[in-house]
């Protein structure tokens, strides 16, 4: 249709919480792509789209900013496509977005980007929120002043959202009003150091600002900031002028937020109503996900059993259903977790609920070297770390965001509940407290306590190690409550999901593909011998079937690559009291967490889901060498602490590669597991044995 | 004064800000010398505080919001 080199580039601009986004999604829908700006994890959302006359545009989504002043090196990297001319992807036209409810404040970035000479247009968002406060904009007459096209939208009821959808196929034009009336500055840089002589005053200054080594050292940068305080104290001053000309304000009906936030910030009230959703948003990603958790297991079991029915036996057959479909249904069965959690997270994201959540909890989280925003993440680790690290993305201070990915993982997920019910199950004690809570329990708790203060204690060591970087204080808005958009989570949602397939879900599946050729492959000649001695055993002795399987099972696992692993790390591992096969577990835990009961179970001959036999088998087992119960209490406990604490999860290692877009921090994460791990489970396995 | 000396509820004009580099981010968020501040609400244990600037809640850590001068009208 059009030629590409006439695409325009639409960008929509505005501050955090002005409804940009769901502005954005009501316009694309999921026809979108997120994609991370090179080197952060800030997301920059694009789309391509097609109007009914058939002229195409690409539409951008900048992550919220207040100011075109970049505080930090990632809100640098968000205004590059407004500071740099240079850009690849130049706006051609800009709309800003603007809560009409708190116009003055979101107007400062409008005259900056009127100034820095793209066309604009302005969108006044927001406006049911507006006139419930008694807010009324003269919008002909702020069109006038400004010289620009001006629409009052609001998102969520879906105001003039047709109106908005032409206009950002239109062309903007350039804003008339002037409020700042930068130096000129291009006489004084010309080749070899800038060429300025392209550029309007405002840009050069802009560049001037962003380039502080060819003008000098810190002192500059004192004298910039200053600058920049001046030029936004000129800019309010204007926009005051253009607010007492064009708005007028009358009485506000009462306040909605004011009465909830009084409950939701009380020091009682507060905190309960907050555990109580809490206890809810987890019960439903417990027990809702179970369900289409289950389904696609079994789907991919089915699909499995039919597969292996049409591939012959043999390596083919491996590959493709322990290989494969192994590796996909690994990827798919965390999106019911990840579409439940942040459907919810969304919702109370859109609702304004989460800015309070970190408001009541900030000061708490302060001393583990995170803040308010951690919280959620952090409960939601308790499900699965891979949605509670990728919910972390709402924390705006790198640090603390960086912390709560580290220590997120140490928090019990549901994939370890499985191996503490098993090995809980074989612990040989038995003793009740008041009579009611029996060890069983005592211990459960124990396992997720241990993983709670683990996290904590590694925030206060960390925050000791990374620094923070963003000085600029921690200021958050508290919106006004809203009812949330269902169409909006939706997308939230199904775009997460998605990010996730992508990004982590190839790490995901090339690991799942490589387990699968260390447990089916082995390194002698004797790993091939294993099906002939195994049938020649099933003619000769006669044994069954079944038995067959098992001992098939059993001596391809120990002579495997894996197998191999297992005997190699056993020196690694002994100080623990766990021996080689229990290496071979913890190696195919990797793959999940909730693997280790299927391997014990191959490893006791036992049948897969036969969890009674599995229980009984180990709990029979002698040390050849002690001659006492292999899985005696210490070396019970040793491993409940090991799978507490230890990264054992490929998967959780990807998604943090993910958000933090570097190898460094996975590595270290899995060392510092790892570690922390090998020592706890090496204290306990001395004090009890 | 201080923000942080104004209980819940009082308004105050901001005077000035102690600290440089704070200054234009208070600025940008509209906090400017001149404007009114509302201490609307104190977080459980003391800090965070939520301030009403120009219409809207803005929730700073105490030991920013201790920067911002102000005098009660």
């Amino acid at each position: 249709m059009s030629n590409p080199k006439t695409i325009q580039n639409v960008y929509l601009v505005g501050n955090p919480n002005c409804g940009k986004s769901t502005i954005f999604n009501s316009v694309t829908g999921l026809h979108q792509k997120t994609s991370n700006l090179p080197g952060t994890t800030i997301e920059i959302r694009k789309s391509k789209i097609t109007n009914k006359d058939g002229k195409t545009i690409r539409l951008f989504d900048l992550p919220g900013i207040y100011s075109i002043n970049p505080a930090t090196k990632d809100e640098q990297i968000a205004c590059e496509p407004l500071l740099n001319p240079e850009h690849k992807e130049h706006p051609d036209h800009v709309v800003v977005v603007v809560d009409s409810s708190n116009l003055k404040r979101n107007l400062l970035l409008f005259t900056q980007v009127a100034d820095l000479g793209f066309p604009v247009s302005l969108v006044l968002n927001m406006s049911d929120i507006a006139s419930k406060k008694g807010i009324v904009i003269d919008v002909e007459r702020l069109e006038r002043e400004l010289g620009v096209k001006i629409i009052e939208t609001s998102a969520r009821s879906g105001l003039n959202i047709d109106l908005l959808k032409d206009l950002i196929f239109e062309d903007g034009f350039k804003s008339h009003f002037k409020c700042f009336n930068p130096p000129s500055l291009k006489e004084f840089f010309t080749e070899p150091t800038i060429d300025l002589s392209k550029y309007n005053d405002y840009q050069a200054l802009q560049i001037v600002y962003k380039n502080t080594d060819i003008v000098g050292g810190k002192a500059h940068q004192l004298i910039f900031e200053e600058q920049r305080a001046m030029e936004v104290m000129v800019r309010y001053k204007a926009i005051d002028g253009l607010i007492a000309h064009c708005v007028t304000y009358s009485n506000a009906r009462k306040q909605f937020t004011k009465k909830i936030d009084k409950i939701v910030t009380h020091p009682i009230l507060g905190y309960l109503i907050f555990l109580l959703i809490i206890f809810i948003i987890f019960q439903s990603v417990f027990t809702l996900a179970a369900y289409p958790m289950d389904l696609i297991e079994q789907g991919f079991s089915l699909a499995g059993n039919y597969l292996s029915q049409i591939i012959p036996h043999g390596i083919m057959q491996s590959l493709v259903v322990n290989g494969i479909l192994a590796g996909m249904s690994g990827v798919i069965v965390f999106i019911p977790q990840i579409v439940i959690l942040f459907m919810f997270l969304a919702i109370l994201e859109d609702s304004g609920y989460m800015s309070r959540v970190s408001f009541i909890l900030d000061k708490i989280m302060r001393k583990f070297g995170m803040n308010g925003r951690s919280v959620l993440p952090l409960i939601s680790g308790a499900a699965c770390a891979i949605p509670a690290i990728m919910s972390a993305r709402t924390i705006e201070n790198k640090r603390d965001r960086l912390i709560t990915i580290m220590v997120t993982p140490f928090i019990s997920c549901s994939a370890r509940l499985p191996v503490y019910i098993l090995i809980i199950s074989i612990i040989p004690i038995h003793f009740k407290i008041f009579g009611i809570f029996n060890h069983q329990g005592f211990l459960l708790m124990a396992m997720y306590l241990l993983g709670v203060i683990t996290s904590l204690l590694a925030g206060i060591v960390l925050s000791r190690f990374i620094k923070n970087t963003d000085t600029t204080g921690f200021f958050m808005e508290l919106p006004t409550y809203q009812l949330p958009r269902i169409k909006n989570i939706m997308i939230t949602c199904i775009t997460k999901a998605k990010s996730f397939v992508w990004e982590a879900g190839k790490i995901i599946f090339l690991v799942s593909i490589v387990l699968w050729y260390l447990t089916s492959f082995g390194p002698s000649e004797k790993f091939k011998e294993i099906e002939k001695e195994v049938a020649y055993e099933l003619k000769i002795n006669k044994i069954s079937d079944e038995e067959a399987n098992l001992s098939l099972a059993l001596q391809k696992q120990e002579h495997s690559y894996a197998g191999y692993f297992g005997k190699t790390i056993e020196p690694l591992i002994k100080p623990l009291g766990f021996d080689w096969r229990i290496g071979i577990s913890l190696i195919t835990s990797f793959i999940a967490r909730e693997v280790f009961v299927g391997s014990m179970a191959t490893i006791y001959g036992a049948g897969q889901d036969d969890f009674v036999n599995i229980r009984k088998k180990m709990q029979a087992e002698i040390n050849p060498v002690t001659h006492k119960p292999t899985f005696s209490i210490a070396v019970c406990l040793s491993l409940l602490v090991f799978y507490a604490l230890a990264m054992q999860c490929a998967s959780t290692i990807a998604v943090v590669y993910k958000e933090t877009k570097s190898w460094k921090w996975p590595t270290l994460q899995f060392l510092l597991m790892s570690i922390t791990a090998w020592v706890a489970s090496w204290v306990v396995f001395n004090i009890f044995s | 004064m201080k923000l942080t000396d104004l209980k819940k509820g009082q308004s105050a004009e901001i005077i000035s800000f102690e600290k440089d580099d704070l200054k234009l981010k208070f600025y940008e968020m509209g906090c400017l010398p001149g404007e009114k501040i509302t201490l609307e609400l104190i977080a459980p244990m003391g800090d965070p505080i939520a301030i009403n600037i120009g219409g809207y809640l803005l929730s700073l850590r105490k030991q920013d919001a201790k920067n911002i001068k102000v005098k009660i009208y």
